[in-house]
This record gives structure tokens, sequence and C-alpha cells, in this order.
């Protein structure tokens, strides 16, 4: 049976590092916020929602998030792997070998470009807060 | 063929003349003197003769020592130079010899070389033919009066061109072929294969100089594959404007193009002729046929008179019904066709919509399985397909997937969304090219009706015009039949000039795949692959006679992409004991030679050697590789040694004559 490469447990897991080590503080952030980053990085037009629900003051009735299933069981892989670990039961922060797998992917310029330029280009500002207001569609930026 | 034949070194001072006088026979010649008595002065400046000091530095300065240049010393004392000169015979191929003269020290430029057409010095000949040449300049290996482009001459060679770093190509300079013919003593042994000058800023220097010395087909092969690629897209350009040229010619005139293949073929004209359809109702007809009956209903009217309005009365009546009738059906299909063409655009929308997702998962698809060779050092659990929790087997997918559905392998699924694109961009084509023909029947239908709009004018203005007019719809038809004809003649004979062009693209495209055909499959032919197995034969070989310590010689090969040895998982200058790198660096430069001597190469079969027992190589390879050297007797190899005056009994057991000793002596001295 075919599969979407989306579902294969690497790609997920170096989606999830990419999140970790390039758009969040500290290599750390909460669940909600990787699921929304998660939802905004998978496709083109899912970044380009997401750019524009950033630029708008209103409130976001186009940009819904949804949870993915297959996101929540890479993050348990990768625990298990011990490329992130939890950090006070609610915080999910890179680890040590997290950082040398990602930094191997980081190498390569061509590797997972797309995903990467979605998350260069947003930096860090998708915040905490920013995040939880994206999912609540209450937000202003 | 290049020979060193005499050698002389002339220093003035203001105690008188001092200098060396030296012939060179085929075979061995040895120089056998102390450290310091100018052994590398006279090897040297046998390079500076040949204006080829630029293989050692890009520096202008003489690279000769004091000794030649400001002071010499010598038994009882010292003494100034005032001038000196060095000048040198040599002999080729076929037998011709020159003289060549080069100031080092004094008045006369150094960028000058004075060359005399045969032996100068020993045999006092072609004095009348003195002529200077320049070196050490822009253009001296290209111009007329350039030095190394008259020893390039002289040698018989014809030099490859090389591409630079800065992407424009020169000539394969001397001076980067020369470091596999002269080994200088303080940085040139243990390079391999040799210290190439850098600052001529010529790529891939190794492989190209190695290609040239050997005549190997690689580098023409490497041009000729390059060339066969732009003549390939050459043609596929040509090939794509003329179609689009064609397509828009046939559409002026409302028709089609057929049986032009979309991809330059090498057979013409296809099977099915290339032709112009012309939409005909629901059916399609050729132009030719179009036109036939065009003509022929022209020719059909002409015959007749041009009847007056009343006598064609009834005829326009009953031809205004059937006009009526006819324009109506024509609106219908026409809507039809507009319809058609909308749903079938928006399936291509839908298609461009899936093959953008294939690729992208596509792209996805090969970042996982980069992302898993990356994972190499590194390994996670669940890429092996094992829970890192649990450590039983897993599926690889975080889908919750039955039990029985087995995922796909990352690679099955690669070559499963690569055939899925494949037959999707294979539909996508189709449809559009059905689109194309849609709008082509629908343009030839709209004309039609705006056709058969002025006929329903002209027939009711002919039934309303007075009795004795000529019938307006009965010259309307001619006027517009006669002007249809000229436009489809006209689209016609361009059309088959353009047949021509098509014809003499398929000649150049028949031509190019044979050019391809031609081609090896790797970057070798057959006969450089052969040389290369004979070099590494003679390499190998040597490197047991050199009894090389620390690998074993059989292992080690010759790269085929670019001429080094190589040995798997083994970096030769990094791993390798010094002393057995000198002897790689005698077996391959000599192997080179060798191969110069049973096949045709341009190796000019010389080669010289500074010293090459560095690195305290033991005797008994030392000998050996004397010894082999001795046994390429067709070839002149000229060594330089400050090894103990024991050699020279050695030298005499293995029949080398030409030996100069000098004892406790300096080299320069009175002449």
């Amino acid at each position: 049976m075919p599969i979407a490469a989306e579902l294969r447990p690497d790609w997920k897991i170096s989606t999830l590092l990419l999140i970790l080590q390039i758009s969040s503080y500290g290599g750390k952030s909460s669940l909600k916020r990787l699921h929304v980053l998660n939802w905004a990085i998978r496709y083109p037009q899912f970044g380009a929602e997401f750019k524009e629900a950033r630029a708008n003051p209103l409130p976001l009735f186009g940009f819904s998030v949804r949870f993915e299933p297959a996101f929540s069981r890479a993050i348990d892989l990768a625990v298990a792997e011990q490329l992130v670990s939890w950090v006070g039961g609610d915080r999910l922060q890179i680890t040590q070998k997290g950082r040398r797998w990602v930094t191997g992917i980081l190498k390569d310029e061509s590797l997972m470009r797309p995903e990467r330029d979605f998350l260069t280009g947003i930096s860090k500002t998708v915040t905490e807060t920013v995040a939880e207001g994206l999912l609540s569609s209450k937000v202003s930026w | 063929m290049l020979r060193i034949r005499h050698l002389l070194i002339i220093a003035n001072t203001d105690k008188g003349q001092f200098g060396v006088r030296r012939d060179f026979v085929d075979g061995v010649n040895v120089i056998r003197a102390k450290n310091w008595a100018g052994k590398s002065t006279l090897l040297q400046s046998i390079v500076y003769a040949l204006g080829l000091e630029g293989m050692f530095n890009p520096s202008h300065d003489v690279p000769l020592p004091h000794a030649l240049t400001d002071y010499l010393e010598f038994n009882d004392g010292k003494a100034n130079v005032i001038d000196s000169m060095v000048s040198l015979e040599i002999e080729n191929g076929n037998g011709q010899f020159l003289t060549l003269q080069r100031s080092i020290e004094g008045e006369r430029h150094r960028h000058l070389i004075t060359v005399y057409e045969g032996r100068a010095i020993t045999k006092n000949e072609a004095v009348e033919t003195r002529r200077d040449y320049f070196v050490r300049e822009a253009h001296a290996a290209t111009s007329e009066r350039g030095f190394h482009k008259r020893l390039t001459e002289f040698l018989g060679w014809t030099l490859p061109l090389a591409p630079r770093f800065n992407d424009v190509d020169c000539p394969l300079y001397l001076e980067t072929i020369f470091p596999l013919l002269y080994v200088e003593q303080k940085l040139g042994w243990g390079r391999l294969p040799a210290r190439y000058p850098t600052w001529l800023g010529i790529r891939d220097v190794a492989r190209r100089t190695v290609e040239f010395l050997l005549g190997l087909d690689a580098y023409a092969i490497a041009i000729e594959r390059v060339a066969v690629q732009d003549e390939i897209g050459r043609i596929r350009t040509e090939w794509a404007s003329l179609r689009s040229k064609t397509n828009k010619l046939s559409s002026m005139a409302a028709g089609m193009v057929r049986g032009i293949p979309t991809e330059p073929v090498s057979a013409w004209p296809p099977e099915v002729g290339p032709q112009i359809v012309m939409p005909s109702g629901s059916d399609w007809v050729q132009l030719r046929a179009h036109l036939a009956r065009l003509r022929e209903r022209l020719a059909t009217l002409q015959a007749q008179p041009v009847p007056t309005a009343s006598s064609d009365d009834s005829r326009a009546r009953k031809e205004l019904a059937s006009s009526e009738s006819q324009l109506a059906e024509r609106e219908r299909s026409a809507g039809a066709l507009v319809g058609k063409i909308e749903s079938d655009s928006s399936e291509v929308q839908a298609l461009q919509k899936r093959i953008e997702g294939i690729e992208d998962d596509l792209r996805k698809y090969k970042d996982v399985r980069r992302l898993r060779k990356l994972g190499s050092s590194d390994e996670l659990e669940v890429s092996k397909g094992v829970c890192p929790t649990c450590h039983q087997e897993m599926v690889d997918s975080l889908l919750e997937t039955g039990r029985r559905t087995v995922p796909m392998s990352v690679d099955q699924n690669v070559s499963f969304y690569e055939e899925q694109l494949q037959l999707f961009s294979a539909v996508l084509a189709n449809a559009r090219l059905a689109i194309e023909a849609s709008q082509m029947q629908l343009e030839s239908q709209r004309s039609e009706i705006e056709n058969l709009r002025n006929r329903i004018r002209e027939l009711r203005d002919t039934l309303v015009s007075p009795s004795n007019m000529p019938s307006i719809e009965s010259l309307g038809e001619r006027i517009r039949l006669e002007d249809r004809i000229r436009i489809l003649e006209g689209v016609l004979a361009s059309f088959e000039d353009s047949l021509g062009e098509f014809g003499q693209l398929t000649v150049d495209w028949k031509n190019v795949q044979e050019r391809r055909a031609r081609l090896p499959r790797g970057a070798l032919s057959e006969s450089d692959e052969n040389k290369i197995n004979a070099f590494q034969q003679s390499f190998r070989q040597q490197l047991v006679l050199y009894s090389m310590g620390s690998l074993n010689p059989a292992e080690i090969n010759i790269s085929r992409d670019n001429y080094v040895p190589e040995a798997s998982d083994i970096n030769l200058t990094a791993d390798v004991s010094g002393s057995d790198l000198i002897r790689l660096h005698w077996a391959y430069l000599m192997g080179l030679l060798e191969l110069g001597l049973s096949v045709q190469t341009n190796h000019p079969g010389l080669l010289i050697m500074d010293d090459p027992q560095q690195q305290s190589v033991e005797e008994v390879p030392f000998r050996a590789m004397l010894k082999y050297a001795k046994s390429l007797n067709k070839a002149q190899i000229i060594i330089a040694t400050s090894h103990e005056r024991s050699i020279d009994e050695f030298l005499k057991t293995i029949g080398v004559t030409s030996v100069y000793e000098f004892g406790d002596n300096r080299l320069i001295d009175r002449i």
C-alpha cells in the first residue's frame, strides 16, 4: 500500500525537530503550538494561509488548525528515540541527540528546503500566546 | 620525443670564465656529486633553457643560485659573475636539432630565448638561422614568436584546450605537463602524481596532463559528449520552435497540424505524412482536399454568368431558408463545443493539481530517502522498522493501519509516485490536445457562422433589390471564395517549406544520434582502457621490485577518474610512509615513460629526477629503481644523486655508461 511521505516516521520526526530548532525559543515548545506549526508547514497552501492569518488583524475563520494524529504518534516515537524529551510535563524540548540529528539535516542545503524556508521565514515570531490565539481564532498580531 | 643532447653553462667573472659542459645520451645518465656541488643548478638550468621555470611558481626571478647570478665560489676563492648564459641542444623524434640559448645574468633580456635550427654548440651548425623567441609573457604558448609554441611544434604536439577556473579555456600549458617529466629536488618529491603549478588556474590539471601525456581519447570523448549534448539541445529547441511556428500558421487558416512528432525523429517524412487538417462540421479534411473543393466551387460559379436578382429569386428564397437552418445548427454545436472546452479545462486543472501534489510528495519522499542515509551514523530505530519503546517490529508508517496492510517501502513508494507522475502527465498532455482541437473546431464554427450570417444578409438584400441588379449574394460568395483560396494557398506553401526544414533537422538528429551511439559507455575508450591497464601493470610491477612496505602493490589501482594511484580505504598521501610515497612516485613517472615506449602516446620519453633517493629510501629499492630505469634504454633518464661514490660500481655492473662523477668538486668550474 502506498502511503504519503508525510506519514513516514522520519519525515514527521524531522519536521518536529526543525520546528523546535528553528522556530522555538530554547528549543522548547508546548504541544499545542507544535500542532499549529505542524499544520502550517504541511502544504504550501496552508503555509500561505498561515502567513495571511499573521498579516490579517481580523479574527481567523479561514485558518483552522487540525490536530493531526500522525504528528502525535511521531512525537511519541521521537520521545522514545530520545530526540526530544518532556519538560515539566507540558513542554517538549529538543535533546542533544535531537540537535545532532537536526544539524545533519541543516548541513544539506537542499534537504527539506520548503519546510525550512517556511520556518526560517516566521523565525521565532509565533510565540505561545500567538499560537494560543490562532487556535481560538481571537488573536491580533 | 625529446632528448637533451648537450648542455653548456658559461659564467664570465672577474676571475675568468667558469662553467660546465655535458653530453647526454639515450638511456640512463647519472650525475653524482656532493650535496653542495651544484647538481640541481645543472638540472634547473635545463628547465631554465626550456623557459619552463613557471612550472615551479609564477615568480619571474631566475630559479638559479647565486653561483650563476651573483658570485661563485671555487677552490681558490670567490669570483663575481659579470654575465652568464645557458645553452642547450635538444633533439626530437625526427632527428632534428634545436639549440637554445638564454641569458641568466647580463644585459640581455631574460624573457628571450635564442633558437638555432641545428647543433650550434657542438657542430657550429645553423648559426645563420638564429632567431629570438620570447617566454614568460602572455601568448608565449600561442604566438608565432612565442618560444613554447615553437617548442610544442618541435615536439610534434598539439596542445589541447583546458578549462580554467575562470571559465576561459587555455592551452594545456607546457608548464603543467613538465612536472611529470622533471622532479625538482626540494619540493618535487612525494606529491602524486606531480607537483603542479596552481597559479595557471587550470582545472583538473592532474587528469588533463596525464590524459594528454598518455594520448588518451578521454578528453576528446568528454568534449564530444558535451558537443553532442549541445547539439541535441539545439535540435530539440529548433524542432519545438518550428513546430509552434507551423501550429500558428495553420491556426491562422483555422486548421490544425497533424502528424508532426513532438520530439525530433531520425526518419523523415513520418509514415503518416504531416498535414494540415481543416474542421468540416464535426469531421476533419485535409487542407489540400479542402482547397480542391473550394476551387471547384469557384470554377462552377465562374462558369455561369452572375444571375440577376429577379432570375435568382426562387433559388435565393430556398437558399435563405436552408442557410437559416444551417446557422441554427452551427450555433448549437458551437455552444456544445464551448461546454466541452469548459469541462475539459476543469479536468486539466484537476490534473495539474493532482500532479503538483504528486510532485510535492515525491520531493518529500526523496528527502525521506536522504534522511535515512543521514541517519546511518546515528541510526533511529523507527527507520529500521523497530519500535523504539518495545523493540518489536513496527510498520513504517504513522497511520493506524490494519495488521494486514503493509506499507510500501520508501523505494517502492518513490517508484509508485514516479509512475503516477508519468501517467498523469500523459493524461494531461492528452487533455490539452483535446482542448486545442475543440478550440480549433469552435473557431472554425464561428467563422462559418460569420459566413452564414453574411450570406443570409446578402440573400435578403438580393430578395429586396431591384430585379435587374446582379445577385449580391452570388457576387459575395465569389469574392469570399477567392479570398479564402488565396489565404489557404499561402498557408499551404509555407507549410511545405517548413516540412523541408523539419527534414533538415531530422538529418541533423540522425547524425547526432549516431555520434552519441559511437561514444563509449564510460569516460574511457577501449584503447584508453588498455593503456591504463598496461600503465597500472608496470606501476605495480615496479612497486614489487622496490619492496613497497606499507601496502600490497596488487591492491593499488590507477583511478579511472583522475589517473592517480588509489587503494581502497586508504588515502595514499596521508596513510603511506614517506619512503613508500617516494617509491610510488618513481613507479608512477617511470610507468608513464615505459608506456610511451610501447604504444602511441605523447610522452617525449624523457624523465629528469633530481635526487630521487629521498626520505632515506633504502639502498635495495634505490638500486632496483636504477636497474629498472636502465631497462628502459630507449628513453632518456637523467638522474642526479648525492649517493656515496660506491654507487658508481653498481652502475657499471648494470651497464650504465653515462656517469658524471664529480668526486668532491663543484660542477661549475674553470673551463
